[in-house]
């Protein structure tokens, strides 16, 4: 175990530890949901399949999706351990984000807005319920070009630092 | 009854274990690993969410049909309009909600932790992420209605049960159950582990530290550690008792919102003192509780709301002194050996 866990880099140890006890938590949900069934099963089990174009269409993109996702996560994990300790040029000259917040402020009234009419358009037609679905799916596109930021970012650090460290 | 009594202990070594796993899970590693797993979390929500969502309509014949059984059972089931959803559920909810962010001492940890450039950036991010998963979810709900499944019979009276429900009696296929099982603990797990921090962080900073200045470090670690496994313990009695999730959120809901304006109040006006913010809490608190039992959910937030304002404007409004933040940075952090203490700061400044 101890031989496994020193395979793992360093700045991804606690980490995997974590996500190892969620699988284990996971796994334990799922065997107690297969030991112990569901109760007050009077309906008849439905007989479509979940198996649909949009279904598919869901997964591949979710597919894609979590492949870049990944990679983000385990390039800022490593970049970041290894620009911890040096300082952040743009933290020192830090413009007035004064007009950023403005932006923010109208973008939450913006969250607000787009949501009631979302939530409002599920009454128009049946077309409208995909947007739920469609706008979650493609959801973790904003971390992903976050993330690619950043990595742009540590790239110009560590091109910066590393000529001074030898 | 054997049966019953051998599922009964399994459920409850499987809870047993489930707590420790989650305890474990909370005890590693600090704010970076928190941080790292709650991103992966966020993928681990919304991608579930719009997989399952997408099976279950699948399932029941798709989204077309879900939209025009409820569309046909009348009573403005599809409209934004009907009265009955904001007064019972939403009003409150919203106002729990904003006050989680404001009040939220999970939310303030990370707010420390985040470079003051990317805080405003992040927070409007998460919360728009956050709205995401709630409109993919919620049309869940409608499949619930197309079917006709009965809040009291099939529920146990707790709407919050239909999304189990639907997934456990659709006969949808192992894949798309492992997959909610995933999206549920992602949320509870991220939920829990900032929530869990934050407890072990208030107890280190406002109740074992001036209880025992001079404790020492590692003395504080372990203590800070029992007062989660405190605190999971408390949720656990309160899971076991059998308590439905919206009477508990909603219930939950009263007691944030008591906290909302005094605590606005003294971030924004410099007479609030700690006076006004205590008596304003718990006096909109009682009020509120008793509107809440004699006149039902919407009342009872009003009155919550209003006593909180008032009272704590008007014990303000007789405050002579005004809050100097000059005499805060005089103060020394009381997780720190104090090297200097400054000459007698007044306890109101302090607040």
């Amino acid at each position: 175990m101890k031989y496994l866990s020193q395979t793992i880099p360093p700045s991804l140890r606690t980490w995997v530890k974590r996500i190892s006890y969620f699988i284990v938590g996971t796994v334990l949900t799922v065997f107690y949901a297969d030991l112990v069934h569901a109760q007050g099963s009077n309906h008849r089990t439905i007989t479509q399949t979940p198996y649909t174009w949009q279904t598919i269409l869901t997964a591949i993109i979710a597919t894609v999706i979590t492949i870049f996702y990944f990679r983000g996560m385990y390039l800022i994990l490593t970049y970041a351990a290894e620009t911890y300790n040096f300082e952040d040029e743009d933290d020192l000259h830090r413009p007035d984000t004064s007009e950023e917040n403005n932006g923010l402020l109208y973008g939450t009234f913006g969250w607000i807005l787009g949501s009631a009419i979302v939530i409002t358009s599920y009454g128009w037609g049946w077309r409208f319920l995909y947007i739920g679905p469609i706008v979650c799916l493609l959801g973790p596109l904003v971390p992903i070009i976050a993330m690619q930021f950043d990595i742009q970012k540590y790239k110009q650090i560590l091109s910066f630092r590393q000529p001074s460290r030898r | 009854m054997g049966y019953n009594h051998y599922s009964n202990w399994i459920t409850g070594i499987l809870f047993l274990c489930k707590s420790l796993i989650v305890l474990i899970y909370i005890s590693l590693g600090g704010l970076w690993a928190s941080m790292s797993t709650s991103t992966l979390m966020c993928l681990l929500k919304m991608v579930p969410a719009a997989l399952v969502t997408s099976a279950i309509f699948g399932q029941v014949g798709g989204a077309e049909i879900v939209w025009e059984t409820v569309h046909d059972q009348g009573n403005n089931l599809l409209s934004v309009t009907r009265p009955d959803a904001f007064q019972n559920f939403g009003l409150t909810f919203a106002l729990a909600l904003i006050t989680a962010t404001i009040a939220g001492q999970e939310f303030w940890q990370v707010a420390w932790g985040i470079k003051e450039r990317e805080l405003g950036k992040t927070f409007f991010w998460g919360g728009g992420l956050y709205y995401l998963v709630a409109l993919c979810l919620g049309t869940v709900g409608l499949v619930g209605l197309a079917l006709k499944v009965d809040l009291v019979k099939d529920l146990g009276n707790d709407p919050a049960a239909l999304g189990p429900f639907l997934v456990a009696h659709l006969g949808l296929p192992s894949w798309v159950i492992y997959l909610f099982v995933i999206l549920v603990l992602s949320a509870c797990y991220s939920v829990t582990d900032g929530t869990l921090a934050a407890v072990s962080s208030v107890s280190a900073v406002d109740v074992i530290k001036p209880l025992f200045p001079h404790i020492s470090e590692k003395a504080l670690f372990a203590w800070t550690r029992f007062s989660m496994v405190i605190a999971a313990g408390i949720s656990v009695l309160v899971i076991i008792s059998g308590i439905d999730l919206v009477t508990l959120v909603l219930g939950t809901s009263i007691i944030r919102s008591a906290v909302l304006v005094p605590l606005v109040l003294s971030i924004v006006w410099d007479k609030m003192n700690a006076r006004a913010f205590t008596f304003g809490t718990i006096i909109g608190l009682i009020a509120g509780v008793f509107a809440l039992l004699k006149f039902g959910q919407e009342i009872g937030t009003y009155t919550v709301v209003i006593v909180s304002t008032i009272v704590p404007i008007l014990i303000a409004s007789t405050n002579s002194r005004r809050f100097d933040y000059g005499v805060l940075r005089q103060s020394h952090d009381l997780t720190e050996e104090p090297e200097e203490i400054p000459e007698e700061i007044p306890e109101e400044t302090l607040r």
